[in-house]
């Protein structure tokens, strides 16, 4: 029962460090990009391609960190967004899908399985739920 | 001090409220979610070991056959599942080498993994956005757990039934 207790407890402070230390400085850098007007311009750009999600412009950044870092970041950039819960949901339906792509593949590849099928895959199912929710879950905008 | 000094002392002053403040907002949003997770995973490690968890195991061993896996995959599933994709694969090497799990088990599980792990990490971190209370927490938590999750058994399946229709 303490084996057990001790073992969580580890494992949750572990995890509550990575947590703080991804979540802080992307607070920190998102922040000064926004100062910047660099948040708006690539939100500007991305507009076009997360439209089909129904979502934000700068909703990409977001995703573009969930697929190549974690999702400590990704959900830290959104944050701020100001976000529906519909729109949430659609992309913590995208992003659990698809993340951290770069680490878990190499993973997935250690284990012997055929990773780039498990890659393609996920990216692929990741834009079709992504597609499909944002159909359920958000009101389409004006 | 010249002119010009003062300006930048204002400019430096700024920068520096700015990013404490942000660091700040980033600190309270982590401490949110760690509030919630770290009972999650102290719960997680009191009750894997209880006995019902055992015979809910050897319950679903051999009907992991329809996922195309066979017994042993029950505790890299229940490990990738709940902890994450990383811990998953890191039981399922030694497993693999003990029992000679074959490779089309391995992406099975593989398949199974990507579609959902991790369940409650993953999940809570987005269920914490923007929600006005426990109640939409949870629901938002259950609805992504619970999408993934039909998401994983039905491809697992339907990829074993594509492989069995295309060799028969």
């Amino acid at each position: 029962m303490r084996e057990e207790l001790r073992r969580g407890l580890r494992r949750a402070g572990h995890t509550c460090r990575v947590l703080f230390r991804m979540t802080v400085p992307t607070f920190i850098v998102m922040d000064l990009l926004r100062r910047l007007g660099v948040i708006a311009a690539v939100g500007a750009a991305c507009a076009p391609a997360m439209a089909l999600f129904r979502l934000p412009g700068e909703a990409a950044i977001a995703v573009l960190l969930g697929y190549l870092v974690n999702l400590y970041t990704a959900t830290a950039a959104l944050g701020s967004l100001g976000l529906s819960g519909g729109q949430v949901t659609t992309l913590g339906l995208m992003l659990g899908l698809a993340h951290t792509l770069v680490v878990e593949t190499i993973v997935l590849r250690e284990v012997r399985a055929r990773f780039w099928r498990l890659l393609l895959y996920r990216l692929g199912m990741s834009i079709l739920a992504g597609l499909v929710a944002s159909r359920i879950f958000i009101a389409a905008g004006p | 001090m010249t002119a010009g000094a003062a300006p930048v002392a204002v400019a430096i002053e700024l920068l520096i409220r700015e990013i404490f403040g942000a660091a700040l907002a980033g600190a309270w949003f982590s401490l949110k979610i760690a509030a919630i997770l770290v009972p999650a995973v102290v719960l997680y490690e009191l009750l894997a070991p209880r006995p019902i968890f055992k015979r809910w195991g050897a319950w679903l061993g051999p009907r992991l056959s329809w996922l195309g896996m066979s017994p042993p995959c029950t505790l890299p599933l229940a490990a990738g599942l709940f902890l994450g994709l990383t811990y998953g694969a890191g039981i399922i090497i030694p497993i693999s080498e003990e029992r000679g799990l074959d490779a089309e088990e391995i992406q099975s599980v593989g398949l199974f993994l990507v579609n959902c792990h991790a369940v409650i990490e993953d999940t809570l971190l987005f269920a914490l956005i923007g929600a006005r209370g426990p109640g939409e927490i949870v629901a938002r938590m259950a609805l992504l757990a619970g999408l993934r999750l039909a998401l994983a058994i039905g491809v697992t399946a339907g990829r074993v039934r594509l492989r069995a229709s295309r060799t028969a």
